[in-house]
């Protein structure tokens, strides 16, 4: 055995092509169709997500709704923890939120004012450790800053979403993941795009909720 | 039965052994009184200045042009304390006069008293520069002297002011040793008068003619002072030089009056010139912060708002105001959320003077961390409210909450983050995820509402008629409809409305199933 080597190897910054297993853990998107897709088998639990929506309502709340409901009613520490949406396109309607089973009480909405602040207020919820979700929509972003989000994330153990428009995702970013939802066949298809390990892979949204 | 007597009885050593110890000891006499004296050298610079720009050529002097204090690298040329202003610029010519503010020295000085409440309940001021903290009391709870003297220069270190401190059984004893920057303790009042002999009497501040006398006499310091037969000194140096040996050797008493802080915090600090340096202002708030901490934990009271003040020239001051999320005392608390404030503040000119205004409110929560100390409170929660509020405006950061109506657009509140919890039965329809601020009417095609391409109905009409008893009434027939691209929509109609020229109702979309 090569000590140094497997060192090297087994450094999470190392990528090895062909190798399914992941050095993150991954929390459950609670859809088991889009589990088996996942990396992992879920989302990245303390890693940036980015998430390509040609245009809203391609499925983009209801593909996190079910994580969402489980993260805002955790028993072990039920007071804290925000649910934080910084600058949503429109406002998340509170009573859909609660009859997925959202505690209202954990959300805490965030409208910045333009990207630099979207992004600064998402870098400062990771920070602090008092989120257990990040969810934040920005169009540009320099490579740099979604860097300096990815350590945050990892830094805060707490995911980060980020959904931006399709064209943003051309460029070269540090997400553990990166996924599209678009135009398919009659219905939004949702696409991997990026992910360390794994084949691509895509699914019809209206799969995941037999609707 | 045997599951109670099974289990091992807790003991408690220690409790047992101070209730025996407490019985054994003999009353104790009462502790004699030990003094920290905290003089401040710079105040005269530091109430003109702010502090830590000492590498800038500046002097104060008094009304009638005698310099008071020089700066560092204004001493380092060679201006010295005593010489006329024209001497001084003559060495300096780059030289920046300022003159002395003696109101905003007593001020500051106040407010270091009331600061230094946080280590002693009784602190004195000695004018001009000093304070004097009887510390006896406190030794216990800050873990003896070192340990006390280390917090306090810890804490000196955050008001940005330069002190010197000396430990002695008398006030003045204190005070003396401190003006000598003699900072190694006495704790034995035998000791004293050894100490005390080893300064020179300038540190007295007797009259300059007393002074001139001692010197006269061939007396170098204290110790020959003392030798001296005291009705001789009585007679030639007077009964007040005298005095002021025997209450600093503890043969006299020295009462000193405590000082009574102010309900309120109110600093101020006068900038040495006008910056629009955001750095800068941070750095000079911060010791007015340190100030205000010191003042709250003497009190053990939290602050939940703080008004802060910066003054310009020929223009209206800015006033600010930080409101936390959560009462605190912590002044990296306010630094932190003074500096995300400024940094997003358009200064409409340079501020020549700052000042901060706080209302001690709540007694502070003694148990905020939990407890038993080891609960994540969700104090990082409300942090980053805070933060994110100081940034961003406070109606930028919110929850949502539920409210029990069948209008769409009024089933939902605003509502403080954290606060939404309501039980409330929410609309077993389905409902988008996605509201629009107002409904927006759609486009038609051939009597079909469009949106990037005919609408098809998926299902309804669910029916909501509400509001008539408060004026905003509605009455709309809602539909889930789906574009060709396969994205669910909640649109509406109005019941009432009347078609167009075609005949066709309007189309409203309302909500998106995201």
């Amino acid at each position: 055995m090569n000590d140094p080597l497997n060192n090297v190897l087994d450094d999470p910054r190392v990528w090895r092509a062909g190798r399914r297993d992941l050095r993150w853990p991954t929390l459950s998107s609670g859809y088991p169709r889009l589990d088996a897709l996942l990396p992992g088998g879920g989302w990245p639990a303390a890693r940036l997500t980015e998430v390509a929506v040609e245009c809203s309502g391609s499925g983009e709340i209801a593909l996190f709704m079910p994580l969402l409901a489980r993260l805002s009613r955790d028993e072990a520490a039920p007071e804290t923890g925000w649910i934080a949406w910084i600058s949503p396109p429109f406002l998340p309607y509170a009573p859909a939120l609660a009859a997925a089973g959202v505690d209202l009480a954990r959300l805490l909405l965030v409208h910045a004012g333009n990207d630099t602040e979207t992004l600064w207020a998402a870098e400062q919820a990771l920070r602090s450790g008092s989120c257990r979700i990040v969810m934040a929509w920005a169009g540009r972003a320099e490579a740099p800053r979604l860097r300096r989000l990815q350590l945050a994330a990892e830094a805060g153990l707490t995911p980060l979403i980020l959904f931006r428009p399709p064209a943003a995702l051309t460029m070269p970013s540090t997400a553990a993941l990166r996924l599209s939802l678009g135009a398919g066949e009659g219905e939004p298809w949702l696409r991997l795009l990026k992910h360390r390990g794994g084949a691509s892979g895509a699914l019809p949204v209206s799969a995941l909720h037999g609707r | 039965m045997s599951g109670a007597a099974a289990r091992p009885r807790r003991e408690y050593p220690g409790q047992t052994l101070s209730v025996a110890t407490r019985l054994v000891a003999p009353a104790r006499p009462p502790a004699e009184p030990l003094w920290l004296c905290l003089g401040f050298p710079r105040l005269p610079l530091e109430v003109r200045g702010g502090c830590g720009e000492e590498n800038e050529e500046r002097i104060v002097v008094d009304h009638d042009g005698r310099v008071i204090q020089p700066s560092r690298s204004a001493a380092e040329n060679g201006v010295s304390p005593g010489m006329p202003l024209n001497a001084a610029l003559a060495l300096c010519p780059g030289l920046q006069v300022l003159a002395r503010d003696q109101a905003a020295e007593e001020a500051a000085l106040a407010r270091l008293a009331g600061w230094a409440g946080a280590f002693t309940p009784l602190v004195s001021v000695a004018p001009p520069a000093a304070l004097l903290l009887e510390i006896r009391g406190s030794l216990r709870l800050f873990g003896g002297l070192d340990s006390l003297r280390q917090r306090l220069r810890n804490a000196l270190r955050a008001t940005a002011h330069v002190a010197r401190e000396a430990v002695a059984p008398t006030p003045l004893a204190a005070l003396w040793l401190a003006r000598a920057n003699d900072s190694e303790a006495v704790i034995d009042r035998a000791a004293l008068a050894g100490r005390i002999g080893r300064l020179r009497p300038a540190v007295t501040c007797w009259p300059g003619t007393t002074l001139t006398v001692l010197r006269g006499l061939g007396v170098e310091s204290l110790a020959d002072c003392l030798r001296l037969p005291r009705d001789g000194f009585a007679r030639r140096i007077g009964r007040g030089p005298l005095a002021d040996l025997d209450r600093a050797l503890g043969r006299m008493p020295d009462p000193r009056s405590p000082f009574r802080a102010p309900l309120r915090y109110q600093g101020a600090l006068e900038l040495a010139a006008e910056t629009a340096d955001t750095a800068r202002l941070a750095r000079a708030m911060r010791g007015l912060f340190a100030e205000l901490e010191g003042f709250l934990r003497a009190r053990q009271r939290a602050v939940s708002r703080l008004a802060i003040t910066l003054s310009h020239l020929r223009h209206p001051a800015t006033t600010l105001t930080l409101g936390l999320a959560s009462p605190g005392l912590e002044a990296a608390r306010f630094n932190m959320l003074f500096a995300e404030r400024l940094e997003r503040l358009a200064l409409p000119a340079p501020v020549i003077s700052i000042a901060v205004e706080a209302e001690p409110g709540e007694a502070l929560a003694p148990a905020a961390a939990g407890l038993f100390g080891d609960e994540p409170g969700d104090t990082a929660g409300l942090q980053l409210v805070e933060r994110l509020r100081a940034r961003l405006g406070r109606e930028a950061v919110h929850g949502l909450s539920l409210r029990d109506e069948h209008r769409p657009e009024r089933a939902w509140a605003v509502a403080e983050p954290g606060a939404g919890a309501y039980e409330i039965a929410f609309p077993l329809m389905q409902r988008p995820g996605w509201l629009l601020e107002s409904p927006q009417p759609l486009r038609m095609h051939g009597g079909r509402p469009w949106f990037d391409g005919v609408l098809a109905m998926e299902s309804g009409p669910e029916r909501l008629e509400a509001g008539w008893w408060d004026g905003c009434e509605i009455a709309r027939d809602y539909w889930i409809a789906r574009t060709p691209a396969g994205v669910r929509l909640w649109v509406f109609r109005e019941l009432g409305a009347r078609g167009d020229a075609a005949g066709a109702r309007p189309w409203f979309l309302h909500g998106i199933f995201g």
